[in-house]
């Protein structure tokens, strides 16, 4: 995942449950399922095939309908079909073996990625046949799918948070019922909050290109690929942060917003019966939308 | 008056030894490997008859990724293994209600 990954569990005692020591594992083949970095995952082997439908695993099946849901609620604005537009952009290895300056003598034109309609699955073998020339990328909403899985499997043992790489997933209040304090961190003060959400349960996500950036000869490039052109979403927002039922419909949500823009992205977040928004622009200011408010 | 022939040397005479020699070891090889090879054709046919009397029950597994990618594609190097940190809170500690220092953050992923 590339991301730090935090889990607190809360106790009324000193002692530990020993299904804290499965966490790493948990984590570890979620990775070897999911990641686009490494040759050996179920996702690295399905990329390299094409026209022939590929049996997954029932993770990689759950994290695929999420994907297809995420590019429903958007509008296709957040796909895991922009593999090859992510690679073009310069997004080839992990982040942090990533050359944060690039230059390329030849560059190929952008072009639109191919719609997650052109992916065929079928529901009962649970198959994924990918046509020629696609790829996928789950990206956040496959850390927001590992945050709230470890979530729903460590609830039973008391309120827990888990965090992966900014994707926050609770399970709900904790003990004495108070919410959980959550930070949003402040991209142009490092250690500083903007404001700290209060959240008994659900998720939290924010998307945006204040951390995953590289120039590329002599351009800004950032890691939020906009499908309709290929290229790194052109926007006024810095990033986006949602809290929603779910950390996969906080991930997506703040994917799509930040996509839009500050004036489409607030009035699509206001739609949304459930999500609650924070837009950072690029000047600098703050926009909450009007849910957020019960959370601040 | 003609000239006097040339004396045969003793080398013209060792080819010629080498050369009948060899067409023997030829001709004596094809007259005896000519039943073999027949009773092998043999054996041959009747293999494949056997095996097309009774098929193989045995089911071909066929990988679903192919050894070696296909022209174009790019193999992404990375991926380490994540490492969580995990943290047992006891009630009460971490964050004060109502506010105070959060608990974690939330940051662009």
């Amino acid at each position: 995942m590339g991301s730090d990954i935090l889990v607190i569990l809360e106790q009324d005692s000193e002692a530990k449950p020993a299904i804290l020591k499965d966490i790493p594992a948990w984590f570890e083949n979620w990775e070897q399922t999911l990641s686009r970095f490494r040759p050996t995952s179920e996702l690295s082997h399905l990329n390299r095939t094409f026209d022939q439908p590929i049996k997954v695993s029932d993770a990689f099946w759950d994290v695929f309908q999420t994907a297809l849901w995420a590019d429903e609620i958007s509008g296709g604005l957040v796909t895991p079909t922009v593999l090859d537009s992510m690679v073009e952009a310069g997004y080839d290895r992990t982040f942090d073996k990533l050359p944060r300056s690039q230059f390329d003598m030849i560059a190929s034109p952008a072009e639109a990625d191919h719609p997650l309609s052109t992916v065929i699955s079928d529901c009962d073998a649970k198959t994924i046949n990918l046509p020629k020339g696609t790829g996928l990328d789950f990206g956040g909403v496959a850390k927001g799918w590992a945050a709230h899985q470890a979530v729903e499997r460590l609830q039973e043992f008391g309120p827990c948070l888990v965090n992966a790489g900014g994707d926050i997933a609770v399970s709900g209040p904790r003990m004495d019922g108070s919410p959980w304090p959550v930070g949003v961190s402040n991209p142009f003060n490092v250690g500083a909050n903007i404001n700290v959400l209060q959240v008994k349960q659900g998720g939290i996500a924010t998307s945006g290109k204040d951390r995953r950036n590289w120039n590329r000869n002599g351009i800004f490039y950032h890691h939020i690929i906009n499908p309709l052109t290929g290229l790194p979403a052109e926007t006024d927002l810095l990033r986006v942060t949602v809290v929603a039922p779910t950390t996969m419909q906080a991930e997506a949500a703040a994917k799509t917003a930040f996509i839009l823009g500050q004036e489409k992205g607030l009035h699509w977040i206001e739609a949304q019966p459930e999500f609650a928004g924070l837009l950072v622009l690029e000047t600098g200011d703050v926009v909450h939308s009007r849910r957020m408010q019960k959370y601040l | 008056m003609n000239p006097k022939p040339a004396p045969r040397k003793w080398t013209d005479i060792q080819l010629a030894i080498a050369a009948v020699s060899m067409t023997s070891v030829l001709a004596f090889w094809n007259m005896f490997a000519g039943p073999d090879r027949s009773k092998s054709e043999e054996k041959a046919a009747e293999a494949q008859q056997a095996s097309q009397a009774a098929p193989t029950s045995a089911v071909m597994s066929v990988s679903p990724a192919p050894t070696m990618p296909p022209a174009g594609y790019t193999i992404l190097f990375g991926g380490t293994a994540p490492q969580p940190q995990v943290i047992v809170m006891q009630s009460g500690q971490g964050g004060n209600q109502g506010g105070g220092d959060p608990v974690t953050v939330t940051t662009s992923s």
